[in-house]
């Protein structure tokens, strides 16, 4: 079990400091020179040179790499060259905005994931099973972008049903104590129905966008890992003890296909976080992916800096938390030898490849 | 004759429109064991499935009926068929490396077998249930929270017998319960669901290709050829006198140890197939 994680802890750390090396080399490869970019054209040598020496952006690559890292480690997120502000206060302002977002859309495509591939697969039903196959397709080829922007143009151009891109909030509602950087829990806490419910009205298209690809993604997996497992004899052998179709297909067949589906969560949830940064913008939602547009069109290295960073280590971070919880959903995943058992009879354990960590591009 | 407990008449099984079992009447009584065997694709498991209602996709009963204790089991609804299985209709599969859900603990099972028919067993009750099932297997209790992986195949398929038993079902239905094992533990694990059988005084319906286990323990042995029965007797006098040329046959290709030759076994010829045909159009 030690030694599982300790190798499972020392990859993840790896792939971080890979990932950090490539936000921190691409960055810089763009061209054109920040400290042109903030201070004009008609600024002189000395004070381009004094704004590198502020900024760490003089000495060699290596060393601007040393200091990055260093500062990072240190809680020091360096200052946006754009704003003036230091990246760490921005990051955290939107970053609320941002997860709750990304939490609902992972919540809503999981569940409505799970429903859809459930009741389309335990029991033969062709046109259920086309429908959900269809919507999956759909949904696997549709643009978050463009969804978003066909989403707004019915639910609030044309039947205004749901509030525009205009953020989190009504701006005429009264405002209420922040305390969690939640915006409906904050409004719940503070016992406001009113702004929980423009809150909720907000969040449900950029919701919807953002999980809709996420939605067919897992549906496909686990209506694959379903289906492969509806036929095994385990399932006939519950039914044979006075289960009803349905319950061995929840009790037997759910935990067995739960697997890949489980792995297949984990690498989604990684990338929602960058997946989010086209929906915000379409959306204007104040989370992340407007300062993350902002910071790539300004040459802002510090701010996409640390946003790369902090996508790796997300989505590091979940890989591994699904690696250990595949572990403790599957015994035949052995923690003592690191390694995953292979047996005849258990084609699902070996098909839950191990996440490999990737780098979030910019 | 003891109680009539199951009495499939005039059954016809279908896959896909297509015909697989056909016109078979099948008697079994309170306590009786009854050996159904055939070659591969004879149409016995698919007949002992059908009893069970749990027919593989596209599998359909198209005629005849089934009465069980008194019920008729065809068309019934999948409510009243989760009132009967595991609880008076028992069934023993092939493999039970396959037919134990790989992620769930041998007790987690069998206490769900259990709790399937008693919803408001307690939690220590359950434990303690569990713990007799398995100890009158030969497992004992405290392997109650393996997995079905660690067990050997032989320990699998008692745990698979003592789920089948915890209710004291009036017929086991056993498909092939020892095939997937090797010999030594096929056996023992025979003697088991035999002894276990007689204890709770249920039926046995032992389907099988495997002509010695049937002569051994069922008083009732039944020939399946080609989706249709083409003998039924006392097994002694069955084994004795086969009257029908498929049954001699199949019991002409078991190999003996006791042959000096080593001769190549017969196998079941054309002659036996006409006489089959035969058979059939003269009913």
């Amino acid at each position: 079990m030690t030694r599982f994680l300790l190798v499972r802890l020392g990859g993840a750390l790896l792939s971080i400091v890979a990932a950090s090396m490539l936000a921190f080399v691409l960055m810089r490869l763009v061209p054109g020179d920040p400290a042109r970019q903030v201070l004009g054209q008609f600024a002189t040598p000395d004070q381009l040179a004094a704004f590198r020496a502020d900024n760490g952006l003089d000495g060699s690559i290596v060393e601007q790499y040393g200091r990055f890292v260093g500062n990072f480690v240190q809680g020091d997120w360096g200052t946006s060259f754009a704003s003036g502000a230091p990246v760490r206060q921005l990051i955290g302002q939107r970053l609320p905005a941002t997860i709750e977002l990304v939490l609902v859309a992972f919540a809503g495509a999981v569940a409505s994931a799970l429903a859809l591939a459930l009741v389309s697969t335990y029991r033969p039903r062709a046109w259920l099973d086309r429908l959900v196959s269809g919507i999956a397709f759909v949904g696997m080829g549709t643009p978050p972008f463009w969804l978003g922007l066909l989403c707004l143009a019915v639910f609030f151009q044309q039947t205004h049903l749901l509030p525009g891109p205009d953020g989190r909030i009504s701006p005429d509602l009264a405002p209420f104590p922040d305390r969690t950087g939640f915006m409906t829990l904050d409004a719940l806490l503070a016992g406001r129905l009113d702004a929980f419910g423009s809150a909720v009205s907000h969040l449900l298209l950029p919701a919807f966008v953002l999980g809709f690809a996420m939605f067919a993604f897992l549906v496909r997996v686990l209506r694959a890992s379903l289906l492969e497992v509806a036929d095994e004899p385990f399932i006939a052998a519950a039914q044979c003890k006075g289960l009803s179709r349905w319950q061995a297909f929840t009790r037997h067949a759910l935990p067995n296909a739960a697997l890949p589906a489980l792995t297949a969560s984990g690498l989604v949830l990684g990338q929602l976080l960058t997946g989010s940064v086209l929906v915000e913008a379409v959306f204007d939602w104040p989370g992340i992916g407007g300062l993350v547009v902002h910071g790539i069109a300004n040459k802002d290295y510090t701010v996409v800096q640390i946003f790369v960073l902090l996508s790796a280590v997300l989505y590091v971070s979940v890989n591994l938390l699904v690696d250990l919880l595949a572990a403790a959903l599957d015994p035949r995943i052995s923690l003592h030898a690191g390694t995953r058992r292979r047996r005849r009879d258990a084609p699902r354990a070996a098909a839950a490849a191990p996440p490999t960590a990737r780098s979030e591009g910019a | 004759m003891s109680e009539q407990l199951l009495h499939a008449s005039g059954v016809t099984i279908a896959y896909g429109g297509v015909p697989v079992v056909h016109d078979v009447t099948l008697t079994l009584h309170a306590g009786e064991r009854v050996g159904l065997v055939g070659e591969t694709g004879s149409g016995k498991s698919t007949l002992a499935m059908s009893l069970l209602g749990m027919l593989a996709r596209g599998g359909e009963v198209v005629a005849g009926s089934i009465a069980f204790a008194g019920r008729e089991l065809i068309d019934l609804r999948e409510r009243d068929w989760c009132r009967i299985r595991g609880r008076e209709l028992a069934v023993v599969f092939q493999d039970a490396g396959a037919a134990l859900d790989p992620v769930k603990s041998i007790g987690w099972q069998v206490a769900e077998a259990i709790r399937v028919h008693e919803r408001d067993a307690s939690r220590a009750h359950l434990r303690l249930r569990v713990a007799a099932a398995l100890e009158q297997v030969g497992i004992p209790a405290a392997r109650a929270g393996a997995y079905p992986h660690e067990l050997s195949g032989g320990q699998r398929q008692r745990v698979a017998i003592a789920t089948a038993l915890v209710h004291r079902p009036r017929l086991v239905i056993a498909d092939e319960p020892t095939s997937a094992l090797d010999v030594t533990t096929q056996a023992q694990t025979l003697r088991l669901l035999d002894d276990l059988v007689a204890d709770v005084g249920a039926a046995l319906l032992m389907v099988s290709h495997d002509l010695g286990v049937v002569s051994q323990f069922c008083e009732t042995t039944v020939v399946m050829y080609a989706g249709r029965i083409v003998e039924a007797g006392p097994s002694p006098e069955l084994f004795a006198q086969p009257r029908h040329a498929y049954t001699s046959g199949l019991l002409r290709s078991v190999a003996a140890l006791s042959d000096p030759d080593c001769r190549r076994l017969p196998t079941i010829g054309e002659d036996v197939l006409a006489a089959a045909t035969a058979d059939r159009e003269a009913r």
